[in-house]
């Protein structure tokens, strides 16, 4: 059984550690408990707010390479953290629509929304995606448990028709997948991250080093012609 | 009593693996800081601190650049070993300028001693190791330099890293008088984890000085480095009982032989890498490949023998450039 009082910030930190540990453990039972209590939802969505802040962290790597400034920096970590809330929130919403479509159950969209803010409880160990070399194998890792979370989730509440609830998060996803193909999902995402760094728009790293590398090319051409008319000079 | 002496222990390996991840977690953090010029902007600017030594340059036909071992602290205190080594090469080949003053496992340059916070406790560290004294925690000084090894092998930091260090390795070029665009052959010699700092700048040394690169690798642990696409040949070192570079084709799925499409895998296939067996050398300590004391069945010494493989290499380059 989960510790799962949420009066006290000491009791509130334990919750949090009681939690994640059962979501991580894929416990069905916990999502159960969360559902339950009034202040669940909250508890859930503030989880997903740290996963978020967590995994951007670890995947900064391109907020670095962009050169944001450092309190840009820390604005872009929350901005981003809110994004992965609002994209789990879409995920949640394409879920609730296809569930109720395409099997006979009737969810409920703020358990739907709980279940899958809950199942992102693996993200919090995001930060871990800094580490050279393993990071790369940790964000793999944390997708897959993210995933399989969400799976839990589904057991916990609709064992009969797994197979329905699998395909509308597979669904869901390619939904949405789909949707933040469109141009103006696109313009809006560019908007964001303009607005979130404060930079003019998002280059890979490979596309940046070379730009610098093209700027020391010159500087050492530059200096190979300094050094040419200096000898002719001398002469 | 048992209990007296493993718990302790416990604990002190719990809390050195606590240090470890730590480390490792940071370890990103000065390539990165130095990219964002959160500290300074990134300088661009190519400085020279000396004139080019024009007397000394004028007869070049070669440069190479030398990278250390993940036990340095600095490019000044490379051992008395390495240093034996270089001015072996340098008596056989006097046309060749070597270059050794760049620290590659420090995006800027920056020895574990100059100016930065904790450089106190790296020369203290670097201090006790030359006593004995400290030969554990002079394990520190291998950790710290190995996690760079991974930052310059990572997809993510590996071009910020590289490319720091190729600047550094670049203004120590042009110090020495090295005319980009001239056509004249760099090598790059990478002992162990410089291995991989060569592969890794190689690309940008490259495309800055128009120059044609060469790596050779003494024991070199490299990673599946993109890099090995601009280098015109990886000359490996390897001796028999030295199984590090082996941690290299392990760790890093681009080197694994059934993946065909990989950059290292492609360098490979067009005939661009030659392993060279020099004898019974081990990765570091006594019968490396700069011992000077032990000898091959002829009677050569490992360095000696070390030196006329690679001055046999430089040479044979110079011929067909």
């Amino acid at each position: 059984m989960y510790d799962f009082d949420l009066n006290s910030l000491g009791s509130i930190i334990s919750a949090l550690f009681h939690v994640i540990g059962g979501v991580l453990q894929l416990d069905p039972e916990v999502y159960r408990v969360v559902m339950a209590h009034p202040y669940g939802t909250r508890f859930a969505v503030f989880i997903l707010f740290l996963a978020g802040l967590s995994s951007t962290l670890g995947q900064s790597v391109v907020l670095f390479a962009n050169r944001v400034k450092l309190r840009r920096f820390l604005f872009s970590l929350v901005m981003f953290a809110i994004s992965v809330v609002v994209s789990a929130f879409l995920w949640a919403i394409a879920i609730w629509l296809l569930v109720n479509w395409l099997t006979s159950n009737t969810w409920l969209l703020i358990d739907v929304w709980t279940g899958v803010a809950l199942s992102y409880a693996p993200l919090v160990f995001g930060f871990l995606i800094l580490l050279p070399y393993l990071g790369r194998i940790i964000d793999d890792i944390l997708r897959v448990w993210v995933l399989l979370a969400m799976l839990t989730g589904s057991l916990a509440f609709y064992p009969e028709n797994l197979g329905g609830v699998v395909l509308a998060g597979i669904l869901g996803w390619v939904s949405l997948y789909l949707l933040s193909s469109l141009p103006l999902w696109v313009r809006v995402q560019e908007w964001y991250w303009r607005f979130s760094t404060g930079t003019k728009k998002q280059t890979s790293t490979q596309d940046l080093v070379e730009e610098y590398v093209s700027e020391i090319h010159e500087a050492a051409n530059e200096m190979r012609g300094d050094t040419a008319v200096s000898g002719e000079d001398e002469a | 009593m048992i209990d007296l002496v493993i718990t302790p222990l416990f604990y002190l390996a719990l809390l050195g693996l606590l240090l470890i991840f730590i480390m490792a977690l940071l370890s990103p953090l000065e390539t990165l800081n130095w990219w964002a010029g959160w500290n300074h902007e990134a300088d661009k600017e190519i400085v020279l601190t000396s004139p080019p030594d024009q007397t000394r340059t004028e007869k070049a036909t070669h440069y190479a650049v030398y990278l250390t071992a993940i036990g340095g602290i600095s490019a000044a205190d490379i051992s008395s070993r390495e240093r034996h080594f270089l001015n072996d090469l340098q008596e056989q080949l006097p046309h060749l300028v070597i270059i050794h003053d760049v620290f590659p496992f420090s995006v800027t340059n920056n020895p574990l001693n100059g100016e930065r916070q904790l450089s106190w406790l790296w020369q203290k560290i670097h201090n006790s190791r030359m006593k004995k004294s400290g030969l554990i925690l002079s394990g520190l000084i291998f950790v710290r330099n190995l996690l760079q090894v991974a930052v310059s092998g990572d997809p993510r930091y590996g071009p910020m890293y590289n490319v720091g260090v190729a600047k550094e390795i670049g203004e120590s070029l042009l110090r020495q008088g090295y005319v980009p665009g001239s056509g004249i052959p760099i090598s790059v010699m990478g002992w162990s984890g410089g291995g991989q700092i060569a592969i890794g700048t190689a690309r940008y040394l490259h495309e800055a000085f128009e120059a044609p690169i060469y790596v050779i690798s003494i024991g070199g642990v490299m990673a599946d480095d993109p890099g090995i696409l601009y280098v015109e040949h990886l000359y490996h070192l390897n001796g028999t009982k030295d199984k590090f570079p082996k941690v290299g084709e392990i760790l890093y799925p681009g080197r694994w032989p059934f993946l065909k499409y990989t950059a290292w895998n492609q360098a490979k296939r067009n005939g661009k890498m030659s392993v060279i067996v020099p004898g019974p050398m081990v990765h570091t300590g006594r019968h490396d490949y700069f011992d000077h004391k032990a000898t091959l069945p002829n009677g050569q010494s490992y360095l000696d023998k070390t030196v006329e493989i690679i001055s046999g290499i430089i040479s044979d380059i110079d011929n067909s450039e």
